[in-house]
Order: C-alpha cells, then sequence, then structure tokens
C-alpha cells in the first residue's frame, strides 16, 4: 500500500506538469497514424519538429531531421522558417505528404493558431521545394483534419 | 362546483399575476410578482447569463454600503434596497425591485412584450453585408436563420426571435428576401459570423483543357485545367487560403464539387494541397492516374457534367 502510495507520488507531477501532443506518422499505405507523447517544457514546436523526424516503429515520416529553423506567431498566425539544405532531392509524394505531416500536427496541437505560413532559409518563397506552394497562408480547417479524402 | 370555481379562479389570478421571462423559446425566469419586475440578485443573475449565452461583453457589479449597481455597455444601473431606491443612469427613482422592461430598454436590448410574458431575441444580427458571391451574417447570440432557395431569391427565415434593427422576428416569420439568380453552395459557421457562399449553376466556361502534369510551359487563359500524370488514382486542388479573406472560397467550392464528382466516379481520392502549377482562382486540378486511359473518360465524363 505504502510503496503504491509512492509510486503515485512520484508519479503525479508528471501527469500535473506534462502536457500530451500528438505527432502524425504515416503507415505503408500513407495513411495517418496519430501517436501521443508527453512533453513538460515550454518549446513545444521544437520537441515536435524533432519527434516527426524520428517515425515510431511501424511507420514512416517525410519530416527530415533539422528542419525546424525558427519559428515565431504573429497573433494568431504560426511562421515556420524551414532549412532548405535538408529538403533537397525530395519527391513530389514527399513533398506533400511533407506539408500535410507538419501543418496536421501543428493544428493538432496549438488550438488557437488559425494559420501557418512557411518560410525557407529565412526569405519568402514561392515553392517549398518543387511543388507545394508556400507563397500563401495555409487555413486551419484544411488540417483540422487529415486532407486526403478517404484517408482520415 | 363552487370548490371548482374557486380552483378556476385561483388558477386564473395566478396566471394573470405571474411574469415569465423568455430567452428565445427558453423560459428563463417566472415568478408570481405583479407586473414585470424582478428582486435585484434575480435580475443580475439573469443579466449575467444572458450576457453570456448572446456572447456580448462581461458585465462589472459591485456595491458601495446597501447600494448595488451594475455597469455595462456604457449604462449604469443601480439599487439602494433600504430605502426602494432606483438610480439608471443617475436618474432616481423609487421603486422596490428591477422594472424589467425599462431596463432593458436602456441596455438597448430588443424584446417583446406579450401579456405577463417578456421575449428577448435569442439571436441579434448586428449586420448583413452581401457581395457577389458572399452573404455575411454577423451576430450576437445562437445562429436561428434558415435559409430558403426559391427561385432567383434566397429567403432568410427566423428559426426563433432574431432581432434586426430593435425589431423581433418571431419563428417562421420572413426576416430577409435577396434576390439573386445563384445559389446557395455553401454556408461556413465561424463564432458570431454565418458565411453563405452563392455558386451560379451554369459553368462560365464549360472548356476543358488537358495537359500533361510537370510537362507544360506555358498555361491556357481560357478552361477548366486538367493536368495529369501517372500515379495512385487521385486528385489534386488548391485549397482556399486566409490571405484571400474568402475571396476564393466560391472557386474552391466549385472545384471541390467537381473533383468530388470525378473522384466518386472514377474511385479516385481527393487531396486538398497548394501546388503551385494550380493556378489560384481558377478550376484547375491535378489527376494522378495508375491508368492513362482513363484521362479520355474522365474528360468525357467532366465535359458532360459541364453540359
Amino acid at each position: 500500500m505504502r510503496r503504491q502510495l509512492l509510486i503515485f507520488l512520484v508519479l503525479l507531477p508528471v501527469v500535473i506538469f506534462c502536457r500530451n501532443y500528438v505527432l502524425f506518422y504515416l503507415d505503408q499505405k500513407l495513411l495517418p497514424v496519430s501517436v501521443t507523447v508527453s512533453y513538460d517544457k515550454d518549446d513545444a514546436l521544437n520537441f515536435l519538429f524533432d519527434k516527426l523526424a524520428e517515425p515510431v516503429p511501424g511507420t514512416v515520416s517525410f519530416v527530415p531531421r533539422n528542419l525546424l529553423r525558427a519559428y515565431f506567431f504573429v497573433e494568431k498566425a504560426l511562421v515556420i522558417d524551414l532549412r532548405s539544405t535538408v529538403l533537397v532531392g525530395i519527391d513530389f509524394q514527399q513533398e506533400r505528404y511533407l506539408i500535410h505531416q507538419l501543418l496536421r500536427t501543428v493544428f493538432e496541437n496549438f488550438k488557437a493558431i488559425d494559420s501557418v505560413y512557411i518560410t525557407v532559409d529565412g526569405k519568402r518563397k514561392d515553392k517549398l521545394v518543387n511543388y507545394v506552394d508556400v507563397r500563401y497562408g495555409f487555413p486551419k480547417q484544411i488540417w483540422s483534419s487529415w486532407p486526403i479524402e478517404g484517408e482520415r | 362546483m363552487k370548490r371548482l370555481l374557486l380552483f378556476l379562479l385561483i388558477i386564473v389570478s395566478v396566471k394573470s399575476f405571474s411574469f415569465d421571462l423568455y430567452v428565445g423559446k427558453k423560459l428563463i425566469y417566472s415568478s408570481a410578482d405583479l407586473e414585470n419586475i424582478m428582486s435585484w440578485s434575480s435580475f443580475v443573475s439573469f443579466m449575467e447569463n444572458y450576457a453570456r449565452m448572446m456572447g456580448m461583453d462581461n458585465l462589472s457589479t459591485g456595491e458601495i454600503g446597501d447600494f448595488h449597481y451594475l455597469v455595462w455597455r456604457g449604462h449604469t444601473v443601480g439599487y439602494a434596497m433600504n430605502s426602494n431606491v432606483f438610480v439608471v443612469d443617475g436618474v432616481t427613482t423609487r421603486s422596490k425591485a428591477v422594472p424589467v422592461d425599462n431596463i432593458l430598454s436602456v441596455f438597448q436590448l430588443p424584446f417583446l412584450r406579450r401579456e405577463s410574458e417578456i421575449v428577448l431575441a435569442d439571436m441579434i444580427i448586428n449586420k448583413i453585408i452581401k457581395t457577389d458571391d458572399i452573404i455575411d451574417i454577423v451576430y450576437d447570440g445562437a445562429n436561428e436563420l434558415v435559409f430558403v432557395q426559391k427561385q432567383n431569391q434566397i429567403e432568410v427565415v427566423s428559426n426563433s426571435f432574431v432581432a434586426v434593427n430593435g425589431y423581433i422576428y418571431k419563428p417562421g416569420e420572413l426576416v430577409l428576401v435577396i434576390q439573386t439568380d445563384k445559389k446557395i453552395d455553401q454556408k461556413i459557421e465561424m463564432p458570431g459570423l454565418t458565411r453563405v457562399v452563392l455558386i451560379k449553376e451554369t459553368f462560365l466556361n464549360d472548356k476543358v483543357v488537358t495537359l500533361k502534369f510537370g510537362e507544360v510551359s506555358q498555361i491556357p487563359e481560357d478552361g477548366i485545367l486538367i493536368f495529369y500524370s501517372d500515379g495512385d488514382d487521385r486528385i489534386i486542388i488548391r485549397p482556399y487560403s486566409p490571405d484571400f479573406e474568402g475571396s476564393d472560397w466560391p472557386v474552391y467550392a466549385q472545384n471541390k464539387r467537381i473533383a468530388q464528382q470525378i473522384a466518386t466516379r472514377f474511385g479516385l481520392k481527393l487531396e486538398l494541397c497548394p501546388l503551385y502549377s494550380l493556378p489560384v482562382g481558377r478550376i484547375a486540378m491535378v489527376l494522378l492516374l495508375s491508368d492513362d486511359t482513363k484521362i479520355q473518360k474522365i474528360e468525357e465524363y467532366l465535359k458532360e457534367l459541364l453540359r
């Protein structure tokens, strides 16, 4: 009984202070797989990018390591600045699914954010790599669910 | 017989001298008091709940000795219990309780008076903005409007007690008629805003242009653009963006509807992704097909759809 109480007391702060975050990976058929993780520090976005680059067993991820260069919040928008060197060589499918994984994860975990803007190497660009248009903002309404019908 | 008569008299008198306060169709407060009066505490509690229900600014309350007051929307209402003095924006009257209808008027809250009942609106429309393709209705409270599509017009009907410019429309009453040859494509709900996107049923451009994805240097100016390539049977269309503040919604809605019809007919997945090759503000899609021969069938189907 005492031991159980001790374990409970040790775990209590972890339960109280840790926040749960949901990450979106992909299975072998590229269907979304959500995984919940806990994190208790402030820099949650860096943590989420790092975790997305380390898919859990049985999943894949198109988010490369060291992708996030910087980020800042402007009212209800989040601006994320990505590093182009780690995006070299990704194909059409990887570029789209990278965007879906990132935005789905961001909008799921930061409910107060309405839109996301993407810059590359600190500058506004037309395309993320070769295909995805990053000139305009990405709205929460589209990525608050998986943006591919039949794969939700 | 005498007993029955007495009973009926009691019922009638209670009914006659009761006071009921409704918000829309919901009874919020009822008492056997004469006239439309409430105790100060009931009144404050009601006002707090109403402001919360309607999503309006919070009111502030306080007390100085025996004097209790409430400040809301630039007006101050106060009540000194022992002396039965009632103060509205500095003007003093003697009253044992809160005269509800007077105070609602001070706060400019629209209401209906029906015998022993006061009915407050559960939707207060603040602004109606109509552009070619969008009707925006900005309101406080709950959305209690029903949009009825008729030939060459859209009727907006009240589903509860809806206030517009101080007038309250009862359930089933016609609030607004919008003359248009367009149809309702979708209704988008946001807190305090209903946005109705209109669409013209006949497509302005029925020309279909098919192009090989990734091999096009110049895009034709007219026609619905269909890019195609090898792939895993999916259609990709451009979603809308917050940068266009809703002006790209009609094209998005039309684009999505066409893409959904093609997807259903040919067993394709529909993906929303802003590809750079898909021009903004134009019906355009990328088809990734496992079978190249499908593109001709899709083109024929699309032409049939647009006819």
